[in-house]
């Protein structure tokens, strides 16, 4: 009876650090994803706040997996929403772009820090197009366990089959920067 | 012949008004239009995840929702409610949130079936009712 309970005791001490050491996810459905085109003629960007992301450590393998959904895009003029929807991206046809990548580096997720220019390799699917895509992150770990990432990059609306009439190509930069704010929380 | 001339002017006017208007018209950020379907929140997650299909059918059509509030997040301009851990609401702007996180009907536009937390997404939101249980 006693080693009963003494093992059971053991358990109980133990437990709680396996469960570390196995995996740890982090998640968040609100992150935070803009795009921006500049021209010398016109500039505008649009802000999409529903980016969900899975952040998943399994021992030395870190893995990354972001789903945004077109719709969720949100416009400062109603024309701009329905071009970008029914003419661009075919929202109704491609509803989401996904992201799937690995982080490369060492990132010590169980203790804060601060780590910059985190190379993240993987893949984008948009508008039914799937291309390797590496980014460059800025990732902080924090003291309550949340982390924070941020990364910009540049995609190229051709590189996706999305076309830009001529009509309206000298108003839509050849470059699109998408910015990726986000910050995730350890998931239950 | 000034009467024509007139009228081609009027014509005109209308045009270019309405032209700069349709270019300059808002986004709307609150929907506007009455629901094609309704049903509760996790019958539509059911519909959607045993059919994918449907989220082309489904895609900017307006569809009430009911269910109970799970959890909610803000964020600037924007807060999303999760109904049922089914259905994910964004409104915009000016929203308060209920007093009571109870039962809710909530009208939105379908935006799309996110795989990843298996959760269907409605925006430009508004709430219809609220009954507490």
């Amino acid at each position: 009876m006693k080693k009963t309970i003494f093992i059971f005791a053991l358990a109980m001490i133990f437990a709680p650090q396996f469960q570390l050491m196995a995996q740890s996810k982090w998640e968040t459905r609100t992150g935070k994803v803009t795009f921006k085109s500049k021209t010398p003629i016109e500039e505008f960007s649009s802000t999409n706040h529903q980016a969900a992301s899975i952040l998943k450590v399994d021992g030395d393998k870190k893995t990354l997996a972001f789903q945004v959904i077109m719709r969720s895009f949100k416009f400062e003029k109603a024309l701009m929403e329905e071009h970008f929807n029914e003419k661009y991206v075919h929202s109704e046809k491609y509803p989401s772009a996904k992201f799937v990548g690995e982080i490369e580096k060492n990132v010590n997720f169980s203790k804060p820090g601060i780590y910059k220019g985190i190379n993240i390799k993987g893949n984008l699917s948009l508008h039914g197009v799937t291309k390797p895509l590496t980014i460059l992150a800025d990732i902080e770990v924090k003291e309550n366990r949340e982390i924070k990432g941020i990364s910009t990059f540049a995609i190229i609306p051709e590189d996706y089959n999305i076309t830009v009439p001529k009509l309206v190509s000298e108003k839509i930069s050849k470059n699109i920067f998408v910015t990726v704010d986000v910050v995730y929380k350890p998931s239950k | 012949m000034k009467r024509t001339a007139l009228i081609l002017l009027f014509i005109l006017i209308v045009a270019v008004s309405f032209g700069l208007y349709q270019y300059s018209r808002p986004a709307s950020t609150v929907i506007n239009v009455q629901p094609e379907w309704s049903l509760s929140a996790s019958e539509l997650k059911k519909q959607l995840s045993n059919d994918p299909s449907l989220e082309s059918k489904f895609s900017n059509k307006a569809i009430s929702i009911e269910g109970k509030i799970s959890s909610f997040e803000t964020a600037e301009n924007t807060t999303t409610l999760l109904i049922d851990s089914s259905v994910r609401c964004e409104f915009l702007k000016d929203f308060r949130l209920p007093k009571e996180l109870g039962h809710v009907k909530i009208t939105g536009l379908f935006a799309g079936y996110d795989e990843l937390f298996e959760e269907v997404l409605l925006v430009k939101c508004k709430i219809e009712n609220r009954r507490s249980e």
